[in-house]
């Protein structure tokens, strides 16, 4: 298609026109683009990443991880302890995502309305986005043929015990099972934005320009007048000194929930937008591996075709947190990734690679406790921080977790568990659950790892109580809006994309109406 | 053999005078605006990032913590430091100076504990009787040196090839793909070779 523009066709300074200009080509960003294109807008999707169709990949997992994960994975929260995992790509994290397909659940949306005051996203608002967004990336519940050896024991596990389980919704179309989601899908059988809404919105005449970093917004009063955009040559990952201007009637940020809030407070926001960067979700998720007699070959097939949600919403009794606040699903890593998550080195590392083809694992991720936030923070070098402060309860939640998942593997069969971080901590049985005692849940002790950000330009009322309006408007701007996961006001609980692609439905309705 | 760690108090005060030494020859060198390209030629290789300090401590890390022997490549075979400083390079500055400062106070960390000499300096064996001394210790800031350093080394090794057979993994699902290296890579490659080897 002529209308992508990489860094090596932009030769010079260039001012373009456009009616919407669209920061992010991630779920969000996406989606809002090929939703104003539908709205006949003329568009203009900008990503600071690389531009890498099915045939630029390979199935290496360094080597994809060079190509579309933010800074190769390498980034963590403020201690160190939580990997921070996205996309620095055009498609954003759709490209290295699981494609589970979740509906947001009813019990969230109507905590958004009522604690929030979130209007306009209830679920008689979302559900025509829903169903338009299930037709389009051929949704459909996880079928047998794609259940490998981990999501058959899982099933198994959770039918025993008698917890709550269900095929997990998948976003997929011939799918080769290849078990490479996260290196990016060499077949386009993953319905990532890369082979839906991007390349819809450019049928429909939306521009996109990649390796193309939004800098600057430009403001006059309540407006913004242009943006201003460095070109990033793709070789050195630097800026290369040629610049876009963009004058738009209305900007759309759609960074991702690591990267929105940090924008807008390199824009100088902060003063102006006190809520900004603050009630910071993730999802910390923490494994376990497991080893068996049998072989279970973890790294193909799709990751998750059955899910355990029969501990999603946490369990209080007088006020005490008893269990439950996550959701329970098979892992699936390659083996680079899955080795820097053992304890163990020297023979113990040994012995334990050793046996790679029967090992599995669970991971488990967890919905952020509402008064345990975390917030993205910008810091005196410019940099940006993702503090995350593990309160009493999210650990209280991370260890139950744990132990559901050990109790888990030992009934289908494990006969030794690994929990994933630093302390060395292995299981025998379930008597070894004491463990878990002495767990610490900070930098050095148990390795979480995020992969699905929220919040930090929350929805709301107003400027005291959050970013934007219920219109994705920011407070104070008449033509700025976000339109990713950013704007939840706690996280979604589940994972979270299709969440953020029917809010984008809205957010494309709302920046339309004000064109 | 049981190694007793000087206190947490002290060793986060050794550790944060090395930071700043490290910090400070950081900032030096950038506003004595050292080429970013500059090549640190040292015995493992010609690195960007990485420099022979760095290199000799990594190596001896390496060698301590990977699997040995039979099927598995050595770290140099699996290219562990050459790959590291590759990501190094393209990544964000600030992250890029946190593992070089890991790195840093990996090598001085058995003097701290009053035993040792410089962890690259230590025999094979020494440095093991080291790692597993420390397995148990509460210091916080211990564990998370060692292991950033084991994750590090463990995602570039087995990143690699060579390794793969050694543990049962097949590879990548298309069979006969070959690597489509990214212009980061080809740069990293261009940049790391010398120029005569690059004429020939
Ligand atoms: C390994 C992994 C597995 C996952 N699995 C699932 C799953 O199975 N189901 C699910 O629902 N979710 C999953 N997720 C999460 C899901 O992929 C993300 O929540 C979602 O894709 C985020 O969409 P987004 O638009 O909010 O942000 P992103 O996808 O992060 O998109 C933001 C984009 O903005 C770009 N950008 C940032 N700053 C700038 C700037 N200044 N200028 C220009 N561009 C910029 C980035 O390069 C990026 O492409 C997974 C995520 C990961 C990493």
């Amino acid at each position: 298609m002529n209308n992508i523009f990489e860094a090596r066709d932009i030769t010079q300074d260039q001012t373009l026109t456009t009616q919407v200009c669209v920061i992010g080509t991630g779920c969000g960003g996406a989606t809002v683009a090929k939703k104003l294109t539908d709205h006949g807008l003329d568009v203009i999707m900008l990503d600071q990443g690389g531009y890498y169709p099915a045939q630029r990949m390979d199935q290496r997992e360094l080597n994809m991880a060079g190509k579309i994960s933010a800074e190769r994975n390498f980034a963590s929260s403020h201690d160190g302890g939580n990997l921070l995992l996205y996309g620095n790509n055009v498609g954003g994290a759709s490209v290295h995502y699981w494609a589970d397909s979740y509906r947001t659940p009813v019990e969230k949306l109507e905590q958004w309305a009522q604690e929030y005051h979130i209007t306009g996203h209830s679920m008689a608002d979302l559900l025509p986005a829903f169903e338009e967004l299930e037709a389009n990336l051929h949704i459909h519940a996880a079928t047998d043929p794609y259940f490998n050896r981990m999501n058959q024991l899982l099933r198994k596990g959770s039918e025993t015990l008698g917890w709550r389980g269900h095929r997990v919704p998948q976003a997929r179309k011939n799918c080769v099972k290849s078990g490479h989601c996260m290196q990016g899908c060499l077949y386009d059988a993953k319905q990532s934005q890369m082979v839906t809404h991007i390349p819809q919105a450019l049928a429909q005449g939306a521009r996109l320009y990649a390796n193309a970093q939004a800098q600057q917004l430009v403001m006059e009063g309540d407006k913004v007048k242009c943006l201003s955009v460095a070109m990033i040559d793709a070789a050195t990952n630097r800026p290369n000194g040629i610049k876009l201007t963009i004058n738009a009637d209305a900007y759309v940020l759609a960074a991702g929930g690591f990267s929105s809030a940090y924008f807008l407070m390199q824009q100088g926001l902060k003063k102006q937008l006190p809520q900004l960067g603050k009630h910071f979700s993730m999802n910390p998720s923490v494994m376990v591996h497991g080893i068996y007699d049998e072989e279970i070959i973890l790294w193909r097939n799709i990751p998750a075709a059955w899910g355990i949600d029969h501990f999603w919403q946490r369990q209080y009794r007088n006020g005490q947190y008893q269990e439950g606040g996550y959701l329970l699903m098979p892992n699936q890593i390659q083996p680079a990734m899955f080795a820097a998550t053992l304890p163990l080195y020297g023979v113990e590392h040994q012995q334990v690679m050793e046996q790679l083809p029967n090992i599995g694992g669970t991971i488990s991720w967890i919905d952020d406790v509402e008064d345990e936030l975390g917030e993205i923070r910008i810091k005196r070098d410019g940099s940006r921080e993702v503090y995350y402060p593990y309160g009493p309860t999210t650990k209280a939640v991370l260890k139950d977790s744990i132990k559901k998942q050990a109790e888990l593997q030992f009934a289908v069969g494990a006969k030794q568990l690994i929990i994933a971080g630093h302390q060395g901590i292995t299981l025998n049985s379930m008597d070894d659950l004491t463990r878990l005692e002495n767990l610490t849940v900070s930098a050095g002790g148990l390795m979480l790892a995020s992969p699905h950000p929220g919040g930090g330009c929350r929805m709301g009322l107003n400027a005291t109580d959050s970013v934007v309006n219920s219109d994705h408007q920011v407070h104070g701007f008449h033509n700025l809006y976000v339109a990713d996961s950013s704007v939840f006001p706690t996280s979604s609980a589940l994972d979270p994309s299709l969440t953020i692609m029917a809010f984008s439905h809205i957010a494309a309705k709302c920046v339309a109406a004000n064109i | 053999m049981q190694w007793q760690p000087i206190s947490r108090r002290s060793f986060l005060k050794i550790a944060a005078v090395t930071a700043v030494g490290v910090s400070a020859t950081f900032y030096g060198h950038r506003f004595m605006s050292a080429p970013r390209n500059a090549l640190h030629v040292t015995p493992y290789g010609n690195f960007l990032v990485l420099e022979e300090s760095h290199a000799h401590t990594l190596h001896a890390f390496a060698e301590a913590v990977l699997p040995r022997g039979g099927k598995y490549p050595t770290p140099q075979q699996a290219q562990v430091l050459q790959r590291l400083d590759e990501e190094l390079y393209f990544i964000s500055q600030p992250i890029a100076k946190d593992v070089k400062l890991v790195l840093h106070v990996l090598e001085w960390m058995p003097v701290m504990y009053a035993k040792f000499g410089r962890f690259s300096r230590l025999s094979l064996e020494q440095r093991l009787n080291f790692l597993n001394g420390t397995k148990n210790t509460r210091s916080k800031t211990v564990r998370a040196v060692i292991n950033n350093c084991r994750m590090l080394c463990f995602n570039m090794y087995y990143g690699h090839e060579s390794s793969w057979s050694a543990i049962g993994y097949d590879g990548p699902f298309a069979k006969h793909l070959p690597e489509q290296l990214s212009e980061q890579r080809q740069l990293y490659a261009a940049l790391t070779t010398p120029q005569q080897e690059q004429s020939q």
